[in-house]
């Protein structure tokens, strides 16, 4: 990451005696989306608040361009980032008259004013409804005028706290790719709080995973998905297969006999993360993939999941859990009771330190 | 239902009672819808929770005893006897201002605080702050604001204590409509204080229907 434009540094917000935000450090560079990943009430609406420098941290400061921002730079500063909350939080006004307040209190004259209105509300497709009292639009268009009205200021930074999660599946998985595609290509820097894995996934450059207050993890999306830093990162995570074993070298020993041969790790005791993903259903003759680990057991249940089903194995006593598509299921005659081979690659077997339930 | 000489003087007396509840009107709006707009935004200075049970008290504050405290800062000997205001259209409005000011505060900031606590963040994260955010935050409420007016206005027309306490009902100066209903019912009077009523119960719907066509004026 380039130098930040935005940084958390120290931050420490408490409300009654509790932290309810504590981050050593974290900052978003230019033109780059961080997704922040954490369950309600991680801390991660109090540091967009804090880092939209509507909330004092008891302790800390917030930097901008590197710089911290004193009590009197905080309105000045505050006009170079772009807040969008949950809620709409619409006035009851015309949607146009709701997309150029910002614009209004930041001084922007009237042409320039009207010209940006105009295309970003053509951009976000609400063009049409400009001249409509914004009580009376749906959750989605209100949310895109929600959106309109803090793309708008075009920002340095545009601060979202999980501006999709009030809306129906259909329109949420509809905006998650154009939500991305509408600040990279304004090139604008955000952060992005959600509690939905697929959200971060879809949008952050970087993901960021925030239990308790705390940053647990921050990385690229595939490593902290396939790599969790703590088992509780790994659990919020929803990684599948959290498998106790005794690791020695490469070589991952499951109590019940069963060996494994993974990547190098921690030695001794470990919990093994493996994406159900990653273990794949064979048919007889097919090849594997070189080195691949290859396992014989017998498919104790399915339960559908998203598009496909979770096929639970026994193998030898150790429960894996896979994930398998409809027309993988019905060719590979994946059902309950049938034998089956799975094949899992060794690069998914990561193992952590037995007992690292992080900070 | 009344004499020529009468009947000016009921306009006389009904032109008084409007100048003294619409002027205590506009001093409890102009201090109190500030006030009232501050108290909602700012959730955590030290003391709110008395400052808000104080407005809350206020709010059922005795006409009589708002008279009576009037009454002693404003006699010749009291803190502000200086002024000379007693039995003044002035000490009238100063009681009734104060009988508004806190139902002004009170319903206005129970207005505002209705809103999304969040929109407060919103508007700041826009750029507006101050003045410029209490006004939008007070648009939002409008029909809140209109209400705690319309109270306002109610509370201080219809009370009687006050304003014959620190006002004297002295005729051709400081009578108004509720003070002359009063003198009428002793004096036994009884059809003129019933038609000064009709007037007062006139001038009281006709405001509130002003206000409320502007109040309701704003949901469409």
């Amino acid at each position: 990451m380039s130098a930040p434009i935005l940084e958390a540094r120290g931050v420490v917000v408490a409300k009654k005696g509790r932290r309810i935000l504590d981050v050593d450090h974290f900052g978003v560079g230019p033109g780059e989306i961080v997704a922040v990943l954490g369950p309600n009430g991680a801390g991660k609406s109090t540091l967009i608040q804090v880092l939209g420098l509507l909330e004092r941290p008891e302790a800390g400061s917030i930097a901008l361009h590197g710089r911290a921002v004193g009590r009197s730079d905080e309105f000045s500063a505050r006009k170079s980032l772009a807040c969008v909350f949950q809620t709409p939080l619409l006035l009851d006004r015309a949607v146009r008259e709701n997309v150029e307040l910002g614009l209004r209190f930041r001084g922007v004259r009237t042409d320039e004013r009207r010209r940006r209105v105009e295309a970003w509300c053509a951009r976000l497709g609400i063009a049409e409804l400009a001249g409509r009292r914004a009580r009376t639009l749906s959750g989605g268009e209100a949310q895109r005028v929600n959106l309109a009205r803090a793309l708008v200021l075009e920002p340095e930074v545009l601060l979202l706290d999980e501006p999709l999660a009030a809306l129906d599946a259909p329109t949420r998985e509809a905006m998650e790719g154009e939500l991305g595609t509408l600040i990279r290509g304004a090139t604008m820097a955000a952060v992005f709080v959600t509690h939905h894995r697929r959200e971060a996934l879809a949008l952050g450059d970087r993901v960021a995973v925030m239990l308790s207050g705390r940053m647990r993890q921050i990385g690229a999306p595939g490593d902290v998905f396939s790599r969790p830093a703590d088992l509780d990162v790994a659990r919020f995570l929803g990684v599948e297969n959290l498998l106790a074993a005794d690791a020695e070298g490469v070589a991952l020993r499951f109590p019940n006999g069963v060996a494994l041969q993974g990547v190098p790790g921690p030695g001794g005791p470990v919990m093994v993360c493996l994406r159900a993903e990653e273990v794949r259903f064979l048919a007889a003759g097919v090849a594997l993939d070189p080195g691949s680990n290859l396992l014989n057991g017998t498919v104790v249940a399915l339960t559908p999941s998203g598009d496909g089903h979770l096929a639970h194995v026994d193998v030898r006593g150790l429960a894996l859990a896979a994930r398998v598509t409809r027309a993988e299921a019905a060719l590979l005659q994946v059902r309950p009771g049938a034998p089956c081979e799975v094949s899992i690659r060794p690069a998914a077997l990561y193992a952590i330190a037995a007992g690292s339930a992080g900070a | 239902m009344f004499d020529s000489g009468t009947y000016a003087e009921v306009i006389e007396i009904t032109g008084r009672t409007l100048l003294v509840s619409g002027s205590a009107l506009v001093v409890a709006v102009l201090l109190g819808v500030p006030a009232g707009v501050a108290l909602a935004v700012r959730r955590s200075f030290p003391g709110r929770g008395l400052v808000m049970a104080l407005v809350n008290t206020g709010m059922g504050l005795p006409p009589v005893v708002v008279g009576l405290v009037v009454a002693l800062a404003l006699f010749r000997g009291g803190p502000l006897g200086s002024l000379e205001w007693m039995y003044t259209i002035k000490a009238m409005v100063a009681a009734q201002g104060i009988i508004a000011f806190p139902l002004v505060v009170g319903l206005t900031a129970a207005g505002v605080q209705q809103l999304d606590p969040n929109l407060v963040l919103q508007l700041r994260s826009l750029g507006a702050r101050g003045v410029r955010l209490g006004w939008i935050l007070l648009r939002e409420a409008r029909l809140s604001a209109l209400a705690a007016i319309m109270a306002g206005f109610g509370g201080a027309i219809s009370e009687v204590g006050a304003v014959m306490m620190v006002g004297g009902n002295i005729r051709g100066e400081t009578r108004v409509l509720t003070t002359s209903i009063v003198q009428q019912t002793r004096m036994g009077d009884y059809e003129t204080a019933v038609a000064l009523g009709l007037v007062l119960l006139v001038l009281a719907f006709a405001a509130n229907l002003g206000f409320t066509r502007l109040q309701q004026g704003g949901r469409r």
